[in-house]
């Protein structure tokens, strides 16, 4: 028997897939606070494939064959190289027809490609066709910023050496609009002027005023190591690290008023039996006396008399003296003349020998000198 | 500066939006949108349509997240 084949020609089916994506867009938004907008762990995004069919011979109805698709799988990645999106993987979770839900939030640094394939049998043929799409999730950073910056210390601020608290905290308030930025949101960097060079720098454990606080909004300094520093805090958003603001403060060492007048104490009266005579320096503020004047003051005692060209002769140092009751001589003619000399101290500065710090068991050395 | 907005509407504006699968619900009708959901359907006809605009807070409370 002779035979003769009859062969079916179909022309090739036109499909396209495309992804309809659903509650929200492929972009999101980050502001100043970390918030994401929108949310999608509360407001999630389906990306949802649908395939649309076009039969040439009409065959096969035109139109959404979604329902045909078979084999769907999402990768993290650009390709099918990456890792594979399962119902365990978190933040995703896949629906019917290949639908993805993405509950993720995408960071702006972070885009984040999802790569989507699938299947579709052509029922004319029982070929399978394979299509695929790639698609990308980006966050943009939106800045809105309106930064502000103070200090709780007085564009100068005076430094008593009489207080009896040696540590101040110099704390800021670092602000946009009207909500504090939170520490974690952040960046502060103290900084001191090099007098020499008039350039800022990091305070750091060098400088002998710092105690802590480098890299907070409150810095600690000891006002003891404090004649005369400008200190500048410059913050910024980490979001925005070129909007820098800055406060800043010049600290000083400050006396404030004082008068110093010497008082006998002791021998003021000289007679035959008297053996000593003590001079004390007393130091008048407004707010009293000054204990322990010393502990401020340079005070050098000194003897003279009433005597033309008499020399004057320095009898001791420190709030007070104590001299032998002959140094008034037995002239009643002659009078005796004690007298002090008073000088404010610097705050402790470093000792440097040969422009080293000098060192003792492991600590800078530091020296309080008279003012000139 | 400015946060997200966030919304309890009738569940018939997230059902014309085709995101009540979506979106979480309150078990009493109301649904959860955001700003960005109701920019299409338009925020003042949402509004006028019953929906309420929260607070973060108000948002944990009624939908318990």
């Amino acid at each position: 028997m002779k035979t003769a084949t009859a062969y079916i020609i179909n022309t090739p089916l036109s499909v396209s897939l495309y992804m309809d994506i659903i509650g929200g867009g492929l972009e999101q938004t980050k502001n100043a606070d970390g918030l994401f907008d929108p949310d999608r762990t509360l407001f999630p995004l389906a990306l949802r494939p649908r395939l649309a069919v076009k039969d040439p011979d009409h065959v096969l109805a035109d139109g959404d064959h979604t329902t045909g698709l078979i084999d769907t799988r999402w990768y993290i990645g650009t390709d099918d190289k990456g890792t594979r999106i399962t119902e365990s993987t978190s933040g995703f979770s896949l629906g019917a027809y290949g639908e993805l839900t993405v509950r993720r939030n995408v960071e702006p640094s972070s885009p984040l490609s999802l790569y989507f394939t699938c299947g579709y049998i052509d029922p004319r043929t029982q070929k399978t066709i394979r299509k695929s799409q790639q698609v990308t999730l980006t966050t943009v950073q939106n800045v809105e910023l309106n930064l502000s910056l103070e200090i709780d210390a007085a564009q100068k601020m005076a430094i008593s050496p009489f207080k009896n608290q040696a540590l101040r905290t110099i704390t800021a308030t670092f602000r946009n609009g009207s909500d504090p930025v939170p520490d974690a949101k952040a960046v502060y960097s103290w900084q001191v002027l090099e007098r020499a060079t008039l350039t800022w720098r990091a305070i750091g454990a060098d400088d002998p005023f710092y105690v802590s606080g480098q890299g907070t909004k409150a810095l600690v300094i000891d006002r003891r190591y404090i004649d005369r520093e400008a200190i500048r805090l410059e913050a910024h958003h980490k979001s925005a690290p070129s909007r820098v603001v800055s406060a800043m403060t010049k600290a000083y060492r400050y006396y404030g008023q004082w008068d110093e007048r010497e008082m006998l104490t002791r021998g003021k009266f000289v007679r035959h039996d008297t053996r000593e005579i003590e001079a004390r320096a007393v130091i008048d503020t407004p707010r009293g006396q000054v204990t322990r004047p010393e502990d401020y003051f340079d005070i050098t005692h000194i003897f003279t008399t009433n005597e033309k060209g008499a020399p004057e002769k320095v009898i001791g140092y420190g709030e007070k003296a104590v001299v032998g009751a002959g140094i008034a001589g037995r002239d009643p003619n002659v009078l005796a003349v004690f007298g002090c000399e008073v000088r404010e101290r610097t705050a402790l500065r470093v000792c440097t020998i040969g422009g080293r710090a000098v060192q003792v068991n492991g600590k800078v050395m530091c020296i309080s000198i008279p003012k000139p | 500066m400015s946060r997200p907005r966030l919304f309890s509407v009738p569940e018939a504006i997230a059902t014309e939006l085709n995101l009540t699968e979506l979106r979480t619900h309150d078990g009493a009708g109301r649904v959860l949108l955001s700003g960005r959901d109701l920019a299409i359907y338009g925020i003042d006809k949402a509004l006028d349509e019953g929906a309420e605009e929260l607070s973060p807070d108000e948002t944990k409370e009624i939908f318990h997240i």
